[in-house]
């Protein structure tokens, strides 16, 4: 199937689970559990769809489709997008499956409820999978919100479910008016950013954005990160979280945990690196501080919780908080870490939660003071708790270990002390939250006995032993899962600009980063033990004093009152509109993709770290076009920055602005990357007056500039001399994963003005710069001829060779072969 | 796109946020996001607004204006119309949910009072 | 307020306490400098068009032969989002139904059930109800039909006997002018809802002309009766029409993706501009939206009217719910099943199923904690 085939088969996966949705009512007329029959095979075919998009996916492409086939006319774009990137993708896989799984447990657990209970049950479950499903591969920001109302309104019909108990009724109406508070600021948030740039698109509006931010763009970035935070369950938004999931059915609260909160991370993700960019705005700074206080905050108060899936809600804090650590970092293992976490949680946290709704409903017990002794009625229930609770806790041949280690990685590559210090605090007491759990709930000897408990019957089965089976799958096989999905996922979120364009044009390939993490490290592994021991000793203590003064100040700021609640989420996001708008950009983290059109300032001198880094860039960065050949089509613009050498012999322009440049499709294009991995070091690469486009960097920003294979220098010139340097991290050897790729060229390259005409008699270049994409039409022998003005001038066209591919890049393709 | 309708907006919004925050009786809180949703649709309205524009329907053009210049010239932004009927739709969506649950906590709890209603704490 | 409580007046509803007002007051002026902030910086009156909006009124006619460019947005070119939007509809109206729902019978052992025994005894501990609340009971009970209004404390002073019936008063027919008047607008108001729909061309679309169906319904049934209503609204029929709309929008998606190559794109033939048809799929999913929304509100109102009270117990510390709703199955408190009284037994009975089948019981053999 071809790729655009594959592309507009995305509506699919939203459109099946719909589907079985809206026949649930009228199975529910004909057998009870037929609707959720139904609906297991509604997401068996989603699965299969979207399994059919995941070759081309995860082996790095970004697959985009335009609903209506109503493409984007001169880079606006009026139709909604659908984009499959390897995050949204693996999200959305995420949540056919595991949702299958939950309702193969449904079947089991709640099929004796009555027949109109079960359809509209199945209806609403559907209606919330269709809903993440959806949201995780639009591209377009009002189909996120439709998407995002769309499931929050089916998640209040699934938490007032069993209408008898009280608290369900009060843990709804907590929910709804926080997400309701949530969906408004959100949808504030998109009419500011409309308003202001005539955009919905998210590559339109990363175009809009990106150099040209203001107060009002600032706001709207405060009330979104407000908005998704609310429905992440981030601290101090997550008022209404521990409520939901506490009383809601079982497969509910794990549905809830595992993949709907998830969803506030991803749509933060996308807004924070697919839209703003993080060098916008001091955001990742913000995402760790928030991170950080959600991390402690849940662990702490899970340790203290008496209700047993209140105490998992509260880990469902904390666990968000670790993947908003793991996206703030900004590098490649701290974002593939926190992909992999996503991930890992939909699985450990479904499998507790399914635990815990077992044992409510066998029981009719929620409290672990009355719980106790159940490890010998209930086996089954209690070794996959004790699964989960490994899972989270970081032990090696389980999952969890895999994800905290590379979060805890991508944290030390930044060199931060205090988070790193702090998140293995908050595991720790987390740890030590969920061994108290497991102790008072099944291993601690009960006085009377339970009786018979435990019937297996096959759907509950099925659903844990799939859980089960993949955190062991998860955590044995990291190398693979990192290599196929992670990684890949995390260069979707690191390489916008390659998002951006693969939305506008159709598709793109995603730069895979090479995420080395070493299993054995004994860093890791003497982490993972100590914590265990301090967890064992922490829970051992808290089960005999009694609540120290700090933790009963936290709960009786939980007062349970839903203004009070609805205070700290407009308090959060008041505070993270402050944040982002008020403090200014802070150095030395992040990754600004492409640097385009933004001043630079004083310079700090370069560290060198696993990318290459220069801080602080002074001046201008001058980014020399190589001889590109033709690769692609439709794969983004790259510029290519030379090697030392070849630059001295060049000069270096005034002070030019990269203009946008415009296709022969009239659309308009934006470099999005500097990236130099495709750097030529042959001389003859680089004849001398080449096209330059000039960058300037942003004030205090950094950029990044990744090397190219054979560890060749990377000279950006600073406006005066240039001058290379060899991290010492590139001495390891070439960059993994970029070994074997031919590297294809992107077909568009760029002229600037201000070009000295060197060839030919072609005036200078004059009004703006050309990006030129051969193959659509070009009939004549050299794609540049047809339609740059400069085509004279450019000694590119003499140096581009025939049939679409340049000479000396093919010989230098069969030389590298 | 006036800035009298993008204040007045604003401050029904505050409105409804202060009902939302100090009000305990539910129903009072129910009224004040419904307070909030109006002056979203306000703002939405208001933003799509131009000077001396007219509706974007190209049925019966104003005299003097086909359809053709009409489609060209001087009209309010049907994009954001969409936006605003999409809200309306989550608004009812919402106040619906919203009502019966509020009735279903008077059955159990007996009071319509939030501070009465917080047995889930801590 | 009834005089029968001796002419206690609620005035300190007027007057209740502000949950934190100062608090309130200081984050309602954060967020009002934010928004000020934002809205003085956005552009205003004079700003150009988005190119997007340009280019929607620029293909209204020609791709789509619709006059309406609203219209064109919202089903047509961006006409993902009004198939989200529809389902958001239908997973408010299943949340209301499932919220609203009464009783049924289940199978096997609920432990939720008996947590929520429990939970119910600790929010609402037995005790003396208050007098208004014993009057909102009785008053309830009037309204669902199974009482004679016999509990009139007889006034001390005649001078304050009630004028008329006691509240709440149970209306059974509007006045004539009412009646009339209805009668007169129904067809006026029917025709006006479809015309909003079948005449795409002109600024309508199935959101507002289901809105104006769900209106007719109503007023038939406020001025008519739930009796004269009864016959049309069955819930089955509405939730046939509710499905088909739904499938038909799913079917005009798919058949997008499977004629045209994409999902919403249009496969029907364009006609001529301001006529019926002439806007292609857009009209089909104005007719289906229709459909949908219209049933899917009626239902939603319906359902939130029918409400029971089966759910809870109506006296505090555990007694059964009451019957009757508009199903009008009569039984008093006296109906309570017996045993169930002592509600660690687990879920209150549920006594007015009215296929009569088994009580939802746990097999006696279940032994629990």
């Amino acid at each position: 199937m071809t790729g655009a085939a594959l592309a507009s088969l995305l509506p699919m996966p939203v459109a099946l689970p719909i589907a079985g949705a809206v026949a649930a009512p009228l199975l529910a007329r004909v057998s009870a559990r037929l609707p959720v029959i139904a609906a297991v095979v509604a997401l068996g075919a989603t699965a299969a769809v979207l399994m059919l998009e995941a070759p081309g996916v995860f082996g790095g492409r970004v697959l985009a489709h335009y609903l209506g086939l109503w493409r984007p006319v001169h880079g606006q774009a009026l139709g909604i997008a659908f984009a499959a990137d390897p995050l949204g993708l693996i999200f959305a896989l995420a949540a056919a499956v595991i949702g299958a799984i939950l309702l193969i447990y449904t079947l089991s657990e709640l099929g004796g409820l009555g027949p109109r209970e079960l359809g509209g049950y199945a209806c609403l479950f559907q209606l919330l999978l269709a809903a993440l499903i959806g949201a995780a591969l639009t591209a377009d920001l009002f189909d996120l919100f439709v998407w995002f109302e769309v499931a929050a309104l089916a998640s209040y019909g699934l938490t007032a479910f069993f209408l008898e108990r009280p608290i369900a009724l009060e843990a709804a109406f907590k929910i709804l008016v926080l997400t309701t508070l949530a969906s408004f600021s959100i949808f504030t948030g998109i009419g500011l950013l409309y308003a202001s740039h005539g955009a919905l698109n998210f590559a339109q509006l990363q175009a809009a954005l990106h150099g040209h931010v203001t107060a009002p763009d600032l706001i709207a970035l405060g009330l979104l990160i407000g908005g998704f935070a609310t429905k992440a369950g981030l601290v101090p938004f997550h008022g209404w979280l521990a409520d939901a999931h506490t009383a809601a059915p079982g497969p509910v609260s794990a549905l809830f945990s595992g993949l709907m909160v998830n969803l506030g991370i991803v749509a933060i993700a996308r807004v924070v690196f697919g839209v703003y960019g993080p060098g916008s705005a001091p955001v990742l700074g913000l995402l760790l501080v928030v991170g950080l206080a959600s991390a402690l905050l849940g662990a702490v108060l899970a340790l203290a919780q008496d209700d047993l899936k209140r105490l998992l809600a509260y880990d469902t804090i904390s666990q968000m908080g670790i993947l908003a650590i793991g996206l703030s970092t900004g590098s490649a293992a701290g974002i593939g870490g926190a992909a992999y976490h996503l991930v890992n949680h939909a699985l450990f946290k479904s499998l507790l939660f399914l635990c815990a709704g077992a044992v409510v409903h066998r029981t009719g017990l929620t409290s672990l003071s009355q719980l106790g002794g159940l490890a010998r009625r209930m086996p089954v229930v209690t070794a996959a708790f004790v699964i989960g609770a490994l899972s989270i806790a970081g032990v090696p041949p389980f999952n969890g270990y895999v994800s905290l280690g590379l979060i805890h990685q991508g944290l030390l590559e930044q060199h931060e002390a205090i988070p790193y210090a702090l998140m293995l605090a908050a595991q720790v007491i987390t740890i030590a939250a969920l061994g108290r759990a497991a102790w008072l709930a099944f291993f601690r000897p009960r006085a009377q006995d339970h009786g018979q408990l435990e019937q297996l019957r096959p759907g509950m089965l099925a659903g844990l032993g799939c859980l089960a089976g993949c955190c062991v799958a998860f955590g044995v096989a990291p190398r693979f899962f990192l290599e196929t999905v992670m990684a890949p996922a995390a260069a979707g979120l690191l390489h916008p600009g390659r998002y951006a364009s693969a939305v506008l044009s159709g598709s793109a390939r995603l730069p895979l980063p090479g995420i080395p993490f070493d299993y054995a490290s004994p860093g890791e592994l003497a982490a993972a033990a100590a914590g265990l021991a301090v967890a064992g000793i922490l829970a051992w203590g808290y089960l005999r004093i009694a609540e120290p003064a700090a933790v009963r100040v936290l709960r009786a700021a939980h007062n349970g009152s839903a203004n009070d609640y609805a205070a700290y989420a407009v308090t959060g996001t008041l505070a993270v509109i402050a944040a982002v708008s008020l403090l200014p950009r802070l150095p030395g983290h992040g990754v600004v993709s492409g640097g385009i059109a933004h001043r630079a300032s004083a310079g700090l001198p370069s560290h060198g770290s696993g990318r290459h880094r220069l801080g602080c860039a002074e001046g201008l960065l001058h980014a020399f076009v190589a001889g590109q050949p033709v690769g692609e089509s439709g794969d983004p613009q790259r510029l290519g920055v030379p090697v030392a050498g070849a630059r001295q012999r060049q000069r270096s322009a005034g002070g030019h602005e990269l203009l946008p440049v415009t296709d022969d499709d009239r659309q308009a294009a934006r470099i999005h990357e500097v990236d130099s991995r495709e750097v030529e070091d042959h001389p003859a690469a680089c004849p001398p007056g080449l096209c330059q486009a000039v960058v300037k960097l942003p004030a205090r920003d950094d950029i990044e500039v990744t090397a190219d294979r054979d560890d060749h220098a990377i000279a950006p010139a600073l406006g005066r001399q240039p001058e290379s340097f060899h991290p010492a991290s590139r001495r390891t050897g070439p960059l993994p994963g970029a070994a074997t790729q031919a590297h294809r060229m992107p077909a568009h390259r760029v002229c600037t003005r201000q070009h000295p005409p060197r060839r030919g008699a072609g005036r200078p270049g004059q009004g703006s710069a050309r990006n030129i994409s051969p193959g659509r039409g070009a009939s004549s022998g050299h794609p540049l001829a047809s339609c740059c003005p400069l085509a004279s001038c450019c000694p590119l066209t003499a140096a581009q060779g025939r049939e679409g591919s340049t000479g000396h890049y093919d010989a230098r393709r069969n030389a590298r072969r | 796109m006036i800035l009298a309708n993008y204040l007045a907006s604003a401050a029904l919004f505050c409105i409804g946020l202060y009902a939302v925050l100090a009000r305990r009786n539910m129903i009072k809180m129910v009224m004040g996001l419904s307070l909030m949703e109006g002056s979203t649709y306000l703002f939405m309205i208001s933003l799509s607004y131009r000077a001396g524009s007219t509706a974007p329907v190209l049925l019966n053009p104003p005299p003097g204006q086909s359809t053709r210049t009409l489609a060209h010239g001087n009209v309010a932004d049907p994009v954001l119309q969409n936006f605003c009927l999409t809200a309306v739709v989550i608004g009812v969506a919402v106040t619906a949910v919203f009502l019966s649950v509020v009735v279903r906590i008077a059955q159990h709890y007996r009071t319509l009072d939030s501070d009465r209603v917080r047995e889930m704490r801590g | 307020m009834t005089p029968a409580d001796g002419g206690a007046r609620p005035e300190a509803a007027e007057r209740e306490p502000l949950h934190r007002p100062r608090l309130g007051a200081a984050i309602v002026i954060g967020m009002a400098v934010a928004m000020t902030v934002a809205v003085a910086g956005i552009p205003r009156e004079h700003s150009p068009l988005p190119a997007v909006a340009r280019y929607a009124l620029a293909i209204a006619l020609p791709n789509w032969r619709l006059t309406e460019p609203v219209n064109e947005i919202v089903y047509g070119t961006r006409g993902f989002d009004t198939f989200g939007e529809t389902f958001l509809l239908l997973a408010a109206v299943v949340s209301v139904i499932v919220i609203t729902r009464s009783r049924e019978p289940r199978r096997g052992y609920f432990g939720e059930e008996t947590a929520a025994g429990r939970e119910r005894s600790e929010s609402d501990p037995a005790g003396p109800g208050d007098a208004t609340e014993d009057a909102a009971r009785r008053a309830e009970r009037r309204e669902q039909g199974d009482r004679p209004a016999v509990d009139q404390v007889a006034p001390r002073d005649r001078d304050q006997a009630a004028l008329g019936a006691p509240a709440p008063e149970t209306a059974d027919a509007m006045t004539v002018v009412v009646r009339t008047a209805i009668r007169v607008v129904l067809p006026i108001l029917a025709v006006a809802g479809l015309y909003l729909v079948a005449w795409g061309y002109a600024p309508g679309g199935g959101f507002p002309g289901g809105a104006v169906i769900m209106g007719v319904v109503l007023l038939v049934y406020a001025g008519f009766g739930r009796r004269r209503i009864g016959r049309a609204v069955r819930p089955a029929l509405l939730e046939g029409i509710e499905t088909a709309g739904a499938a038909a929008i799913i079917a005009t998606g798919l058949l997008g993706l499977l004629l045209r190559g994409s999902f919403s794109a249009n496969w029907l033939p364009l006609a001529a501009p301001q006529t019926i048809l002439s806007g292609g799929i857009v009209q089909l999913f104005s007719a289906s939206e229709l459909a949908e929304v219209g049933t899917g509100l009626t239902i939603a109102v319906f359902a939130l009217l029918a409400m029971r009270h089966d759910w809870t117990p109506d006296e505090p510390g555990g007694r059964a719910g009451h019957a009757s709703g508009p199903a009008g199955q009569p039984s008093g408190p006296a109906d309570e099943p017996g045993g169930h009284a002592d509600e660690r037994a687990g879920p209150a009975g549920d006594p007015r199923d009215a296929a009569g089948s088994a009580r939802p019981g746990r097999p006696a053999d279940r032994s629990r904690p």
